[in-house]
């Protein structure tokens, strides 16, 4: 196997970054994590080419890199869409793939916020049955398991969404800016000016959308093993397991990582990492996508530059 | 909206009566330990669909097999009272909404529909209260019950095989039966190891043939044609039908009071009362109680039950 060329951070160290996808999350974070870090992204099949990235399917394939290779990694928001097993896997290797003192840090959405949440609105909504209680409820419910069971993508976050049927506030407590871009399409709000998307001809788009829900309704029919594509747990939209800060401990120790702790979305043991700031929303001190955010080190004394 | 939605449905199914002249139509999908209590009392009295979504088995007496994601094979205003066991959370919410239209269709005005259901409100309270006694006591059987939790919230949505990262649970042993046991109720039993169970029995001959209709038969010798002429074929026909996803043993959606609440009130239901394993609305219920176990007074697996009445 030929050494690959890794990417190397001003500080010399090697950090791998696991990630699945979200426009949002690239377009914030990308110039500051792309050269810097090597990438791993989550996917079915390879997307567009991205600076020292690699698309992996891990629930199939392996990580794929020599052992004791990196400072430290980060999988962002990768474990709730493999199956507790394939995480097990997946987390034994990153703990080969890291020198030994070096950090792991992993976040996921927290089901025990979701839960308790949950039992607030529903008591908001049984209490007061408001319009915007029963919104906040719904959408509470839908942070447990909507994203578990939808069979087509943006399920019905995105129906809400497209129906207006939100509440701006609650969105951002639970999803930081990872819906801003949906919400902004509907309400039409255009991007600012900072952002580099281009314009779209919105007749041209429509125009593009509705061939390819025709094209999309042709093949389902037709050609059933080509439109499963499309099918959620097919492109790894779908989530297949939750953790919380126990379960999440769990999975560290298990693997062999010692020092686990619950840190938050602006602490890191991680060398260097205010410069990175994966977590931490660019329009505020907010986190970006809330989480559970843990940290485990694998054992041994990190052996200095050769 | 949903009412007039034109029931493209098959011929209708025949109606069994209870002894004082009611028409009460039961729908379940599955449970052993359900079917082994309460068999008897709603084969001979009540009208029996069975959720299926595979064209699969063959009719028995007095239970027709339907998927409840088509109409109901009934006519508008056929029954008394309906009571459908455990199929909510099989249904996507969108099918879930013409379902509850469905039944709202075939109950007379005044007729009583019955839902239990998974309660998603109790099962994160439980989930929380396990996660905190588990953090504040790190303990080996606080950490089963705990995990047997985050399991009873999340595994029957994901699962890929039959029984999921639940009866694997089981199988390891890394779990509380007692905790278990108050969760599950009855049903819990259907949990036991697998090496426990006697191994898959062959209904007598006698029996099967007596069973049969015409239709079974051709069904059944079809099959067999198939797995030998086309045994790869046959092959991913089994596959599918035991894949969780296929046969609607995933949940696809759960529910508590208020959303089983908005569910009935959008399908034109009225006068909504949460119930317990023991009482109803159902004239006569005392003979049926469905829902409690036969060994006790506990419910043979604890729901929410709910309660609904179309308008007169």
């Amino acid at each position: 196997m030929t050494a690959p060329m890794l990417a190397r951070s001003p500080d010399g160290t090697v950090n791998l970054h696991i990630w699945r996808e979200g426009q949002e999350y690239l377009r914030q974070k990308g110039p500051c994590f792309l050269d810097r870090w090597n990438s791993v992204v989550f996917a079915a099949v390879p997307g567009p080419p991205l600076a020292n990235t690699r698309y992996v399917d891990l629930s199939v394939s392996p990580l794929g890199f020599p052992d004791e290779t990196f400072d430290a990694v980060y999988a962002y928001h990768v474990f709730e869409h493999l199956t507790p097993t394939h995480g097990q896997r997946c987390a034994r290797q990153i703990f080969r793939a890291l020198k030994p003192g070096g950090i792991w840090r992993i976040s996921v959405p927290d089901l025990e916020t979701a839960c308790r949440d949950y039992l607030e609105a529903l008591q908001a909504a049984t209490v007061d049955p408001s319009r915007l209680n029963a919104v906040r409820y719904q959408w509470a419910v839908m942070a447990i398991f909507e994203q578990m069971v939808r069979d087509r993508t943006g399920g019905m976050m995105l129906d809400a969404i497209e129906k207006g049927a939100y509440d701006e506030e609650q969105l951002r407590q639970m999803f930081g800016d990872m819906l801003q871009p949906l919400v902004e399409r509907r309400s039409g709000q255009g991007r600012s000016a900072h952002e580099t998307q281009p314009p779209r001809s919105s007749g041209v788009y429509e125009w593009a959308r509705s061939v390819s829900r025709g094209v999309r309704r042709i093949a389902r029919k037709s050609r059933p093993h080509v439109a499963n594509r499309l099918d959620p747990r097919w492109t790894k939209e779908a989530v297949q397991w939750m953790y919380d800060r126990l379960s999440l401990r769990w999975l560290l120790e298990e693997s062999g990582f010692q020092d686990v702790r619950q840190v938050d979305h602006r602490s890191s043991g991680i060398a260097g990492w205010s410069g990175y700031d994966f977590d931490r929303s660019n329009k505020g001190g907010y986190p970006l996508d809330p989480s559970v955010y843990m940290e485990g080190r694998k054992p041994g004394r990190p052996s200095r530059d050769p | 909206m949903i009412r007039s939605a034109k029931p493209v449905m098959g011929p209708p199914l025949p109606v069994t009566r209870t002894p004082d002249g009611k028409a009460y139509l039961h729908i379940w999908r599955t449970g052993r330990s359900y079917a082994q209590q309460k068999e008897a009392l709603y084969r001979r009295e009540w009208t029996n669909v069975l959720f299926s979504t595979l064209p699969q088995p063959p009719a028995e007496r007095q239970v027709h097999y339907h998927d409840v994601r088509k109409p109901m094979p009934f006519p508008d205003r056929t029954f008394d009272a309906v009571y459908a066991l455990h199929i909510l959370e099989h249904l996507t919410p969108a099918e879930a909404g013409t379902w509850a239209g469905e039944l709202f269709r075939v109950l007379k005005p005044g007729g009583i529909v019955r839902i239990s259901t998974p309660d998603l409100e109790d099962i994160c309270r439980s989930y929380l209260r396990q996660l905190d006694a588990c953090r504040n006591t790190p303990s080996k059987l606080n950490a089963t019950r705990y995990w047997w939790s985050v399991l009873e919230l999340l595994d029957q949505l994901v699962r890929e095989q039959p029984g999921g990262l639940m009866s694997r649970t089981v199988a390891t042993g890394d779990f509380d039966a007692e905790f278990a046991s108050i969760r599950y109720g009855d049903v819990f039993d259907e949990f036991a190891p697998a090496a426990s169970r006697p191994p898959h029995t062959r209904t007598p001959l006698l029996q099967r043939l007596r069973g049969c209709t015409l239709s079974s038969l051709i069904a059944s010798i079809r099959w067999r044609v198939i797995e030998i002429l086309e045994p790869g074929h046959a092959a991913r026909l089994q596959q599918l039908l035991i894949e969780p996803r296929r046969t609607g043993e995933l949940n696809k959606w759960m529910y508590d009071a208020l959303s089983l609440e908005m569910l009935l009130e959008s399908a034109g239901f009225h006068e909504y009362h949460r119930q317990d394993h023991r009482s109803s609305m159902i004239p006569n219920w005392d003979r049926y109680v469905f829902d409690q176990s036969t060994r006790g007074t506990h419910p043979i697996e604890p729901s929410l039950y709910f309660e609904a009445t179309r308008p007169a």
